[in-house]
């Protein structure tokens, strides 16, 4: 059953990554169809780095839009003033990101609940509004071009974002799979306990902080390269909001559940966005009806096959000594 | 290789109200120690100071001639003083086999399996139910969990919270031999308890607090006579 279910998953990721590879052959190079897919892939990966706080460690935040920006903006900065492969760049925005999140996550490990979503929500709101004042570095309100790297068409853009993509979320899910997953888990689950099992919840808080701005940063300077352009209005509050749902929808005791709402939130938009305002009243029903029917998640719908069928077999077992 | 374990005069407060008032206490090589006490004597904040769960505001606290007043919780754990806080408090959402590894999460020998096996053996129900998520258990068996998650530290000293708290007493009597045993093989245990009867039995030494103080302090035998204990504590 067990051996079963891992290769039914083993099924279900190549051919997901097979129409991934095939998707822009399928679209004619469309390059809102390969947009759409990208954002996906981007939102994909902060969605599950946020959740490694969120789902995974029990620490909320609404700010995670701000590591998205700077994350985008590192590489536009790096990559208009220094001539540096554009790989090390990517590299140098997720740390960047990363040491932001550090200093974040100083005053943000005495906190919690609350405390801790207000904070980490002020800072959301404030990267957007440095990115606009601080003119002399962000160029301000006209936002900056990021040249896309020479050696790259956008079919090959395309694939190395996919590439990446896939080496994030299989870092994270290592990361996640380690002794570190299982104490951010012994942190959200109860802190006290944790703490007089010798783990070092502060350590471990900062950890989970830096770890999560990281990649966010790293999806954020994907994003730069993609789109090329950043400006100050690219990733609003909004967008915190956004990832938040993402996680709640997909499931945050998962490690696949973001993903879900990742991409079902990145195809709403698509067909709502010609009728004024309903995207968001799309979004927040959706919302409101996983919270009430499905408050584990989308990804416990797979589950729930599961379940049947163990039912089934139960069924069948009962018949057949006759009750 | 035993550790002593030695709280003078330690205050303890939460915001601006006290909680402990100058407890000194020790805990001797391979004893069994019991606090006892009314409900907000101070019975788990003396646990937390010495687990360092809780700021310790004056007084002294240390281990083998050591002061370790400011030391962070989780040295206290790495000098093998080890807490079992109240409630139980096992990972629920956590199978049983990996919230016995976060036990053991800051030790850095080969000895985990030999170490999980002799938890199993205290406990054999936890070996049935190694892949079971611990909120699945009942309350005994999470309760064992938690006595078994603290071994996997390696403790010296032992700090058991209300190991009875809402069990059947078969199990509490069950727990209770196997807190014994525990403490046969060489392992120090301070044990905090609501049933007086049964820790004034299994201890050899206690003392009793009251309103943050200890009031009263001798081995069990003499406190059994003793009218005021018997009085308060042992309703008869």
């Amino acid at each position: 059953m067990q051996l079963k279910s891992q290769k039914l998953k083993y099924i279900f990721n190549s051919v997901v990554l097979l129409f991934i590879i095939v998707y822009p052959f399928l679209m004619n190079m469309s390059g809102y169809w390969m947009t759409l897919l990208v954002m996906m892939t981007i939102y994909g990966i902060t969605a599950v780095a946020l959740n490694i706080m969120i789902g995974y460690g029990g620490q909320i935040s609404i700010g995670h839009a701000g590591f998205l920006m700077i994350g985008s903006y590192s590489v536009a900065i790096i990559a208009d003033r220094f001539e540096l492969p554009f790989v090390i760049t990517l590299l140098l925005a997720g740390i960047i990101t990363a040491f932001v999140g550090l200093i974040i996550s100083f005053s943000a490990v005495r906190l919690k609940g609350h405390f801790l979503a207000v904070v980490t929500l002020g800072f959301g709101i404030s990267v957007p509004v440095i990115a606009l004042n601080w003119t002399s570095l962000t160029n301000g309100y006209s936002g900056m071009l990021v040249t896309r790297p020479a050696i790259l068409s956008e079919l090959s853009l395309y694939y190395f974002i996919v590439g990446c993509t896939v080496l994030f979320l299989w870092f994270m899910y290592n990361i996640l799979h380690s002794s570190f997953g299982r104490a951010f888990i012994s942190i959200r689950e109860s802190e006290i306990a944790a703490q007089s099992s010798g783990i070092n919840t502060t350590f471990y808080k900062t950890l989970m902080f830096v770890i999560s701005s990281f990649f966010t940063g790293m999806a954020g300077g994907l994003y730069a390269y993609w789109i090329g352009f950043v400006g100050p209005t690219d990733f609003p509050v909004t967008i915190s909001f956004l990832l938040l749902a993402m996680i709640v929808v997909g499931g945050m005791h998962s490690f696949y559940g973001p993903i879900f709402g990742a991409v079902l939130f990145s195809i709403i938009p698509h067909f709502t966005d010609e009728f004024m305002g309903i995207t968001n009243i799309v979004i927040g029903l959706i919302l409101v009806i996983i919270i009430l029917f499905r408050p584990e998640g989308l990804v416990t719908i797979v589950d729930w096959f599961k379940m049947n069928k163990t039912m089934e077999k139960a069924d069948t077992i009962s018949k057949e000594r006759g009750s | 290789m035993f550790l002593m374990l030695k709280l003078m005069d330690v205050h303890v407060y939460y915001g601006s109200i006290q909680a402990l008032d100058g407890v000194s206490l020790e805990v001797p090589k391979g004893d069994i120690v019991t606090l006892l006490g009314a409900n907000g004597a101070g019975k788990s904040t003396t646990l937390k100071a010495i687990s360092r769960l809780v700021n310790i505001k004056r007084g002294t606290y240390e281990l083998n001639g050591k002061t370790v007043n400011k030391q962070s919780p989780h040295s206290i754990v790495k000098k093998q003083v080890i807490h079992c806080p109240e409630n139980r408090r096992v990972f629920p959402e956590l199978t049983v086999e990996e919230n016995l590894r976060v036990g053991a999460y800051i030790r850095k020998d080969n000895k985990l399996k030999q170490d999980l096996d002799r938890v199993l053996s205290y406990f054999p129900r936890l070996g049935e139910r190694m892949d079971q998520f611990a909120g699945t258990l009942s309350g005994g068996e999470q309760q064992m969990l938690a006595i078994g998650r603290a071994l996997m530290g390696d403790p010296k000293i032992l700090l058991l919270d209300e190991p009875s708290l809402g069990l059947a007493p078969n199990l509490v009597r069950e727990i209770f031999e196997i807190i014994k045993q525990i403490n046969e093989e060489g392992i120090s245990i301070l044990l905090v308890e609501q049933n007086a009867h049964l820790a004034l039995e299994t201890a050899k030494y206690a003392y009793i607090l009251e309103n943050g103080k200890i009031e009263l302090q001798g081995s069990t035998e003499e406190l059994k006579e003793n009218d005021q204990v018997r009085q308060l504590y042992l309703g008869a």
